[in-house]
């Protein structure tokens, strides 16, 4: 079975959907797209030889894994080598950042990251501070966008490696990677520190080539493309070392141990194709999105504050904080009307702690539980958002009118 | 109205209790003597944990010192950092309190523990007990091993030298023990409904909601009960 | 055909229970005793627990009959998630029905004794009901000093 890529246009990817769900989390995860999963079966019940076997099935998996990795590998400026298929962003993040650790641990242990990265990434660090590494956190400015002259000061020679997303998933703030890359230049001593972006929420919105940004490693996951999710890749620049997490059988050229999932890598490389293809038309398609339901939300609900940088965004998200009332409470009654959001709220996650994000980028604590994240896609449409627009206000209100931080009521007592 | 109001506090002690819970002695900074009612708690705050709305901890010792105790298991990050603190750091803290004590005088009472939930019972007991209470006193108290008992040695001595005072030790892990602890999980359903008697219940939120659950099964009313239960810091 | 996904009766009921159980969905979407839209009201007592900080906050107002000591009327304002909103919703609802809860008894409603009548809170929701115990005691605390200071 040959790999197979057509130039679809966009009206055709688009369907309904179900009911009167209107999903506005697609930062969270993005549907797969309906031809991906079409292309995908055969992959699981035709092709289901393992790819390392040396029988003619398996060879034929083999030179499918084969294809998608020359494909995503094009599609980022990369060389087919330099693609280590994962089981997804997150282990992306652990191989680059525990894998350079480890293999570089004879150099130095500095590392550096932002304190707005991927709830992975700030996991990663906090674990590797535990085992002998010294972690330095590089601060954001209050729109959350990274302090390259602060970030840079923290640099020695002890210093291996850097990890800066490309784009923050709670804010969508773009973050200035490819300038830190070019500044890293000349303080760089043996070609350390390293430079790794996680590019996830990235690369379906803004140009992601690994040359023009100046990176080492780059992460990237399946489920943020319109992919299936369970697969994710790792860049790695040839010359890059790295000490393998998983082992075994050698797969991924001894990076990335385990039966390679031929329907999930094939299904990736197809997304990413897709999403690549129409970049460009879907970003002016987003952006004159959420330029109208931000024009519209703040003239609806004045006393709304929308967070980050509204200058250097990616058009698909918009994170927005709500006065006197609390994040899961909105999400709720959101979800009670068939709308999908997120929160940043403590008593929404699980260990009860703020979003890192919003307290990093210095937001009032009276303020930190009271925001939503509404993150648009593919298949949102302006019906979705006129929707939402006139369904918010009115959870606005309702909650505002439970809240005991406004209208302060006169008591006699 | 209720709002944390935050006094510094210097540790001027340290006490290891077990491998993992320290004794922590606080003086306040500022010359005022704590006030506290025993079974009450302090909000601890330390501002480095991204923990703004602070973690509490209740008071272990007696009022009519200078200092107030807090016992602290290392189970989370929060209090990993407590039992790393050393005598003569400083901490924030709040004014001490809550509601978990009983407010008759002539009742018997009937404490329920397990682990760490000693800790304002302790506070309760020894007070009860320093005024040569004639109070009936019954203290049921539940962990894992006979050496994972907090105060054990105090509560042998308390017991010894009171006679209205009887402690059952319930182990729920170890096989081979001696007569004197009792195998097994505390029964709720075995403890006695009886006239005039409160019963203060103290541990994790699932051995509050089972006890709890286990006496009013035994038709003990509401009103007869107190709960405190310790989220895991 | 096997079903795969087996549920038991109070699971097919309550997709959702491991997080919101019918009770709490309830009590969040039409929460009973909530003050709102008014400016002024005349209580007996009053407490309030908690901040936005916290990321939850009650304040409580209730109504004793001086005669049977037993709380008649409870309203509140809440900020917090759909959890604290429910219990607060809840004890409001648990302290006023029938002819209300007698001051000795409401003192004792202990956080066990709201989640039982929710039908259950996730343990990391367990503080919520705490709040509505501490707010209520508030309340009660507040009318008892100034009762006693009235006499």
């Amino acid at each position: 079975m040959s790999f197979f890529v057509l130039k679809l246009t966009l009206s055709t990817l688009r369907f309904k959907m179900r009911n009167k769900e209107i999903y506005l989390d697609y930062a969270a995860s993005t549907p797969i797209g309906k031809d991906v999963v079409s292309f995908m079966i055969p992959y699981f019940d035709q092709s289901y030889g393992n790819p390392s076997s040396l029988h003619s099935r398996g060879r034929r998996s083999r030179e499918v894994i084969e294809q998608a990795r020359s494909v995503v590998a094009e599609i980022i400026g990369a060389k087919s080598d330099e693609i280590i298929f994962t089981g997804s962003g997150t282990e992306a993040n652990n191989l680059a950042i525990f894998g350079i650790a480890k293999a570089y641990k004879n150099k130095g242990n500095h590392i550096i990251i932002s304190d707005i990265e991927h709830k992975s990434t700030m996991e990663i660090a906090h674990t590797l501070s535990k085992e002998g590494f010294e972690v330095s956190i590089a601060p954001v400015t209050h729109e959350g966008l990274l302090d390259i002259e602060k970030c840079l000061a923290l640099v020695k020679k002890e210093t291996i490696l850097i990890s800066i997303m490309l784009v923050n998933n709670e804010l969508g703030t773009i973050q200035p990677v490819k300038e830190l890359a070019s500044r890293l230049q000349a303080l760089r001593v043996d070609k350390l520190p390293l430079l790794h972006t996680d590019a996830c929420q990235a690369v379906t919105l803004i140009p992601v080539n690994v040359t023009d940004l100046g990176v080492d490693l780059l992460t990237l996951n399946s489920s943020k493309v319109y992919g299936p999710n369970g697969v994710g890749l790792l860049y790695k620049k040839k010359v890059v070392m790295l000490t393998p997490l998983i082992v075994g059988g050698g797969q991924e050229n001894n990076l990335r141990a385990g039966t390679e999932s031929v329907p999930l890598i094939a299904g990736f490389a197809y997304a990413l194709q897709i999403a690549e293809e129409n970049k460009a038309s879907e970003y002016i398609r987003l952006q004159n999105l959420t330029m109208y339901l931000r024009e519209e939300l703040q003239k609806r609900i004045p006393q709304l504050l929308i967070n980050g940088s509204k200058k250097f965004l990616v058009p698909s998200v918009t994170h927005i904080t709500s006065p006197h009332i609390e994040g899961e409470s909105m999400l709720l009654m959101l979800d009670h009307e068939g709308i999908c959001v997120s929160t940043g709220s403590a008593c929404s996650a699980f260990d009860l702690k703020p979003s890192h994000v919003l307290s990093a980028i210095g937001q009032d604590t009276d303020l930190i539980h009271g925001s939503l994240r509404i993150s648009i896609g593919r298949y949102t449409t302006k019906e979705d958002l006129d929707h939402f627009l006139h369904v918010f206000p009115k959870i606005v209100f309702n909650l505002t009118n439970m809240s005991p931080l406004v209208k302060p009521i006169t008591v006699t007592v | 109205m209720h709002q944390p109001s935050k006094r510094i506090f210097k540790i001027v002690g340290k006490k290891d209790e077990l491998a993992n819970v320290v004794t922590l002695l606080l003086a306040p900074t500022d010359g005022i003597s704590p006030v506290f009612i025993p079974g009450q708690y302090i909000n601890v705050f330390i501002p480095e944990n991204n923990t703004p709305e602070g973690k509490s901890y209740s008071i272990s010792n007696i009022p009519g010192s200078d200092v107030i105790t807090i016992t602290v298991k290392s189970i989370g990050e929060f209090s990993k950092f407590l039992c790393a603190m050393n005598v003569g750091d400083t901490l924030e803290a709040s004014d001490p309190y809550g509601y978990f004590y009983s407010e008759q005088n002539n009742t018997s009472l009937v404490f329920l523990a397990a682990g760490i939930g000693i800790t304002p019972i302790m506070s309760m007991i020894k007070d009860l007990l320093k005024e040569n209470n004639t109070r009936k006193i019954s203290l049921h108290y539940s962990n894992a091993k006979v050496n994972s008992i907090l105060f054990k040695d105090e509560l042998n001595e308390l017991e010894e030298q009171n006679q209205n005072l009887k402690v059952t030790h319930c182990i729920t892990q170890e096989k081979n023990i001696t007569a004197e602890y009792k195998a097994g999980r505390i029964v709720p359903e075995d403890i006695q409904n009886e006239q005039n008697t409160e019963y203060l219940i103290c541990g994790s939120i699932s051995f509050v909601r089972d006890m709890w659950d286990g006496l009013r099964k035994n038709g003990i009313k509401e009103e007869c009960i107190y709960t405190e239960a310790f989220f895991s810091h | 055909m096997i079903n795969f996904f087996k549920k038991n009766k109070t699971e097919e009921n309550n997709e959702d229970s491991w997080l919101y159980s019918d009770n709490v969905k309830e009590h969040f979407f039409n929460p009973q005793n909530c003050l709102t839209n008014e400016e002024e009201y005349d209580a007996d007592g009053y407490g309030v627990v908690g901040s936005a900080t916290c990321g939850d906050m009650m304040a409580v107002w209730i109504k004793v009959n001086e005669e049977t000591n037993a709380i008649y009327e409870c309203k509140w304002r809440t900020f917090g998630c759909p959890s604290a909103i429910a219990s607060t919703s809840m004890m409001s609802v648990m302290v006023s029905e029938n002819e209300g809860m007698q001051l000795s008894r409401a003192k004792r409603l202990t956080p066990e004794a709201i989640i039982e009548r929710l039908v259950g809170l996730p343990d990391r929701k367990y503080h919520c009901s705490v709040l509505g115990h501490l707010a209520l005691r508030e309340a009660i605390k507040n009318y008892e000093t100034l009762y006693a200071s009235a006499k």
